[in-house]
């Protein structure tokens, strides 16, 4: 069967796959919904009828933290536990942990492939690349494509990814890094390394060492930089991260 | 070189440096998915954590995203490490995810709190690996 494949910038069609737009073989991180949730909302329907795979983050003034960040000031005082978050086939629950955040979802139509549930229309576009075994004149679930051209994508922004070390000392200890973007971009994290506990290597951040959020490894993002911190411990702790030119705010 | 852009829908300017106005992009990656499906994450019976490790072979960290049972008959985003209830008697447990260079490795781990399980529990976990990096 006819392939199509569309490689970034500078890169070619045999690059590997994280280097590409489109693999018609494979399925695209589809995003059908953004949606800004006012703080203090109870829940939200998105009526999928099935577990959608999704990003989220919170808002404290011009800060937006990840989901299970606690919260710190820009004066690096910590002020609160964050938002949670919970899912079901068809609603999504908020609770607030002392103050009501804003937070913005990114909802991809994406699933695990055994997720049954009813769907809905929410494949969009001009250009749409079915999967195998599917007539594209027949469905309209975005699960059965592996690309739809009028859905969002994460867009990485290889040149403002990076790593970075925050030298703990015990006390509040941060790292900025400037993107100066003028919006808040998506960022995704991981501790790659560190000397505190090795045991935490490789985990997505944000991490909570002790109950109640006190002892965090965990960013936020403006719309002029990342700033990685912690706080009660002593170590280095290298983060990877990645940029992606979505906006939250 | 050729490039390609998708606008989002009501956005005019093809020539527009805002990349967010884009669905795509020729000059950023977009993200496409290596594998996506269901495992079950198992504490066993006097044990206060356990682990569920799937392996891949991509030969870097991938992106994961997971969502993992929570007590209340719904499900946690877990990020990295998240305060959530196991589903079988609501005892508190962290929820983690790692991701190495072979591997994605979900976890339960216990406050000094948290009671070792009566029974075994199972903690059932839809995610996706994309071929991302991080």
């Amino acid at each position: 069967m006819a392939r199509l494949i569309v490689a970034k910038d500078g890169y070619n069609i045999t690059s590997d796959r994280r280097y590409l737009l489109i693999d018609s073989d494979l399925t695209n991180l589809m995003i059908i919904e953004e949606k800004d949730i006012s703080g203090g909302t109870a829940s939200y329907s998105h009526n999928l009828g099935y577990l959608p795979t999704t990003f989220e983050f919170f808002k404290y003034g011009t800060q937006w933290f990840p989901v299970g960040s606690p919260i710190y000031d820009t004066s690096d005082s910590w002020v609160a536990g964050g938002v949670n978050i919970e899912y079901d086939t068809n609603t999504i629950y908020f609770t607030y942990e002392w103050i009501n955040s804003d937070v913005k979802l990114f909802i991809t139509g994406n699933s695990a492939d055994n997720q049954t549930g009813s769907g809905k229309n929410t494949a969009i576009g001009k250009l749409k690349i079915a999967k195998d075994g599917f007539s594209i004149d027949e469905i309209t679930d975005v699960r059965q494509f592996n690309f739809c051209s009028g859905l969002d994508t994460l867009k990485k922004d290889i040149g403002l990814s990076g790593i970075t070390t925050i030298e703990g000392d015990g006390t509040f200890t941060k790292k900025e890094i400037t993107h100066n973007l003028g919006y808040v971009p998506v960022v995704i994290a991981r501790l790659s390394s560190n000397t505190y506990n090795s045991g935490l290597d490789n985990t997505m951040l944000p991490i909570n060492l002790t109950a109640f959020d006190l002892t965090p490894v965990s960013f936020y993002i403006t719309s002029t930089k990342i700033v990685f911190f912690t706080e009660n411990v002593v170590g280095n702790f290298t983060i990877k991260y990645n940029l992606y030119r979505n906006k939250i705010a | 070189m050729a490039k390609l852009k998708i606008l989002k829908e009501g956005e005019t300017n093809i020539d527009s440096t805002d990349i967010w106005r884009f669905t795509m992009h020729s000059g950023y990656p977009s993200q496409k998915i290596y594998e996506a499906a269901q495992t079950t994450l198992t504490i066993l019976s006097g044990n206060t954590g356990g682990t569920k490790t799937i392996s891949h072979s991509l030969g870097y960290a991938p992106i994961v995203m997971a969502m993992f049972e929570n007590y209340s008959g719904k499900y946690v985003k877990v990020n990295g490490h998240k305060h959530c209830y196991r589903p079988d008697d609501n005892e508190a447990q962290i929820y983690y995810i790692k991701s190495t260079l072979n591997s994605v490795i979900f976890g339960a781990d216990p406050l000094p709190t948290t009671a070792p399980a009566a029974a075994d529990i199972d903690i059932i976990v839809y995610y996706i690996i994309l071929y991302e990096e991080i």
